[in-house]
């Protein structure tokens, strides 16, 4: 490995300081410019309700005993609508037989409280029908009931119209002809929703079409079919949205929902104090064993902190929860794992005699299949994982798969190249880097090495 | 670190495992799998607070109500609520939210809630006790399932194209290993498992599959290397695995300390997970350094045999060949 010249290094050293300085201010330091507020990255991390609290909505499920399966399908279908508006850690249950319970994460990015609002007040916007008549208790009135009628919803754009289809299972199709040949208009009744088509224009049975210019409303639409076609009823009127505290916050505070902000989680903090722990110990440890490569280790971590920021950033449907918090401590893991091996790499290889920009190159070969192969091991299968995995679990592990490429990065872009701008400084030699070589004879000779390779 | 052992105590380990397996399968079948509330459900206790009351005291005297009936916190959070108030009306309060396992008759229920709402001098009304469900839906449960076999069928793979058929066996026999010996563990421990513990022994199979790797690596170079040398297999193995042990021993060290800070966190749910992942990490180090490297030693061991009994019966039919046609060359010879 040759040393920089000079010049390099020092234009090298400033641009590493000012892109250090500059992500620091961009990931951690909430700024005002004017009218607009900049959260920061780490202020615009989606974190999940528990650790920083949420909302919840409970609702009183109609239905007279409900089965086992009705009840797992409609959560199913709560969760489902709910995962596709983008809330990722998503829990459903029921208290009791009577109560039905929705438990999502405080707001964060575009999402306001009232949209939350308004997202948990779906699940109570009533059950769906098609009639014959603008109410369903009329009497003589033919009812498609959408619980038993429906297999799927879509929303798609066709010609820039936009279009919403309910497609109807065979039995539904049956009904849904009946209902045609029997009426001259179908009413949709949704709650308190209420549509109306000619029955005269339906010439397909086996779906229910509307068309409407907004986009955003249709799609608002079908997650209120999809939830109006629960195997449960729930009853509109006395459904209860709310706001809730963390469940890892510290008992000694918190004791008001609202005054769980992102800073006053103090399980949050106490999560954040341990990873730093694990950091700081990780730091020490390489500082004793390995010198410098403390520091080329902690620049490094910088580094990755703000490309992790930007990831997550980049990946809005990512909520950090305790299970992401212990996978980042993971994922630390396999940076340290690797920047062992390549640390200790090189002080076996100076320990052999050779001079310390060939140790540092040798090491670099040496690690290079192993590290590439496993990272990118750990990168696809977590990434299997989170395709195929609930709410908490896929968050952290996109965690993980983030983590175990930064890991790569790591490893084979920004220690490398900090350890390259480091032994260009003239007074950072081998010594810092805890390096001693074995026998006097070798070391004479290679310290000649050194000399030659730095001239 | 000096090792003394020579050889991988695979009859020791392949016992233990086992035993391990089929003892906790009996305690399965005797007395089930203690679930955390977000995987197997439990109860939900409701309890209206007075404007000025807190979490902590609030929790600390349900806990003793609780305790005497052999229940413990689980989760905990405090959330406004609209209660019905004189007259039709409602209005907000605080309410604290607490949630624990176990079943819980009708009569405890009641008892519960009229001993909280003594020490607690609120009316019963303001106390109720409901069961609650698991979040999971089996839907979820069974995409991981399958995420774990894809991931398991991906090592396999890997493992085959990169070293040989055998070492893909030992990716799979180790992952599947170290999942089924956690949850054996779990289950002889009778601590609870939660699907935050679930992801922990997830992720940490994937970080011993990792450590394989770098073991697998090391072995196939030292068998590049030393082709012509005739040091048993798992001398090799074993010296591989020693250059591998220092960092799998530090991300030990790194998650025993993320692990002991948790212990500070009053939450026992929490403090539970934490548990369960010094489980996980002790069956993932037990995994990955004996497990995982014997059984590929072993299977190459077993194709070794394999071949040198081939090579033995093909080298005494070659022998019975060339008498053959040394006896018929003689007799030709002896007929001339």
């Amino acid at each position: 490995m040759r040393k920089l010249s000079k010049g390099t290094t020092i234009v090298a050293s400033i641009i590493i300081c000012i892109i250090l300085v500059v992500g620091f201010l961009v990931s951690f330091v909430p700024m005002t410019f004017g009218s607009n507020t900049y959260v920061s990255l780490v202020g615009s991390i989606n974190v999940s309700s528990d650790l920083v609290g949420g909302m919840y909505g409970e609702y009183d499920i109609t239905t007279e005993n409900p089965t086992s399966t009705q009840l797992v399908n409609s959560m199913s279908k709560i969760k489902e609508v709910f995962e596709g508006e983008g809330y990722k850690n998503v829990n459903v249950y029921t208290v009791g037989s009577s109560k039905l319970r929705v438990e999502v994460s405080y707001p964060t990015g575009d999402k306001t409280y009232s949209d939350v609002y308004s997202d948990l007040s779906i699940i109570s916007s009533g059950k769906f029908y098609l009639c014959s008549s603008s109410s369903i208790s009329t009497d003589g009135a033919v009812v498609v009931d959408g619980t038993e009628c429906v297999s799927e919803v879509r929303v798609f754009t066709n010609n820039s119209t936009n279009y919403m289809s309910i497609i109807f299972n065979e039995y539904g199709q049956e009904q849904y002809k009946a209902l045609c040949e029997k009426t001259t208009t179908i009413y949709m009744i949704l709650g308190s929703y209420n549509q109306s088509i000619s029955a005269s224009d339906v010439t397909d049975y086996t779906s229910f079409t509307l068309s409407d210019s907004d986009y955003e409303n249709l799609m608002a639409l079908q997650n209120r079919i999809i939830i109006g076609c629960m195997d449960i009823e729930i009853n509109s009127n006395t459904a209860i949205i709310n706001t809730m505290s963390s469940s890892l916050a510290s008992l000694g505070s918190a004791s008001s929902p609202e005054e769980n902000g992102f800073a006053s989680s103090s399980a949050l903090i106490l999560l954040v104090s341990a990873l730093a722990v694990v950091i700081v110990v990780g730091l020490a440890f390489f500082a004793i064993k390995f010198g410098l490569f403390a520091i080329v280790i902690l620049i490094s971590l910088l580094f990755n902190s703000y490309l992790f920021l930007i990831a997550l950033c980049l990946i809005p449907s990512v909520e950090i929860g305790f299970t992401s918090i212990f996978s980042m401590v993971l994922g630390l893991s396999v940076i340290y794992i690797y920047t062992y091996n390549f640390a200790s790499s090189v002080k076996s290889e100076y320990e052999l005699g050779k001079s310390f920009g060939a140790s540092l190159e040798s090491a670099y070969k040496k690690n290079f299949a192993s590290s590439i192969i496993g990272n990118i091991g750990l990168f696809i299968s977590s990434l299997i994982v989170f395709a195929f995995s609930l709410g908490e679990i896929s968050s952290a592990s996109i965690v993980f798969a983030i983590c175990s490429f930064l890991s790569i990065i790591t490893n084979f872009a920004i220690i490398p190249l900090l350890v390259k701008i480091g032994i260009s400084f003239d007074k950072v030699g081998p010594k810092l880097f805890m390096l001693k070589k074995r026998n006097i004879g070798f070391e004479m000779a290679n310290d000649n090495d050194d000399v030659k390779e730095s001239k | 670190m000096k090792t003394k052992m020579k050889k991988y105590p695979i009859l020791i380990t392949t016992i233990i495992s086992c035993l391990t397996i089929i003892v906790s399968l009996f305690i399965l079948g005797f007395f089930g799998l203690k679930l955390g509330v977000s995987l197997g459900g439990g109860q939900q206790l409701e309890v209206v607070m007075a404007d000025d009351g807190t979490r902590a005291s609030y929790t600390s005297k349900i806990d003793t109500v609780m305790d005497k009936y052999g229940y413990s916190i689980d989760t905990s959070f405090v959330e406004d609520k609209f209660v019905a108030g004189e007259e039709n009306t409602q209005f907000s309060r605080k309410c604290l939210v607490i949630q624990f396992t176990g079943d819980i008759d009708e009569e405890t229920i009641s008892k519960i809630e009229s001993e909280i709402a003594q020490s607690l001098e609120i009316s019963e009304n303001y106390v109720t006790i409901g069961a609650i469900t698991s979040s999971v839906v089996a839907k979820n449960a069974l995409f991981l399932g399958l995420s774990l076999v894809i991931v398991a069928v991906c090592f396999f793979v890997f493992g085959w194209i990169r070293y040989d058929i055998f070492a893909g066996l030992s990716f799979i026999i180790a992952y599947l290993h170290n999942i089924i010996l956690y949850l054996s563990v779990i289950i002889l421990t009778r601590i609870e498992l939660s699907l935050t513990s679930l992801s922990a022994v997830l992720f940490l199979s994937l970080i011993m599959s990792l450590v394989l790797v770098n073991i697998y690596e090391k072995f196939r170079l030292a068998n590049k290397q030393q082709d012509t040398d005739k040091t048993p297999i798992q001398e090799k193995m074993l010296q591989s695995e020693k250059s591998v042990i220092k960092p799998f021993l530090i991300i030990c060290v790194a998650i025993l300390i993320f692990v002991l800070c948790l212990f500070f966190i009053p939450s026992l749910r929490i403090r539970i997970v934490a548990l369960n992942i010094i489980v996980a990490l002790i069956v993932t180090l037990y995994t990955s350094l004996l497990i995982g490297p014997s059984s590929y030693v072993a299977l190459l061991e077993i194709r070794e045999m394999n071949r040198k009994a081939i090579m033995s019966r093909n080298d005494t039919v070659n022998k019975a060949i060339k008498k053959k046609i040394k006896r018929s060359k003689e007799l030709k010879a002896g007929e001339k």
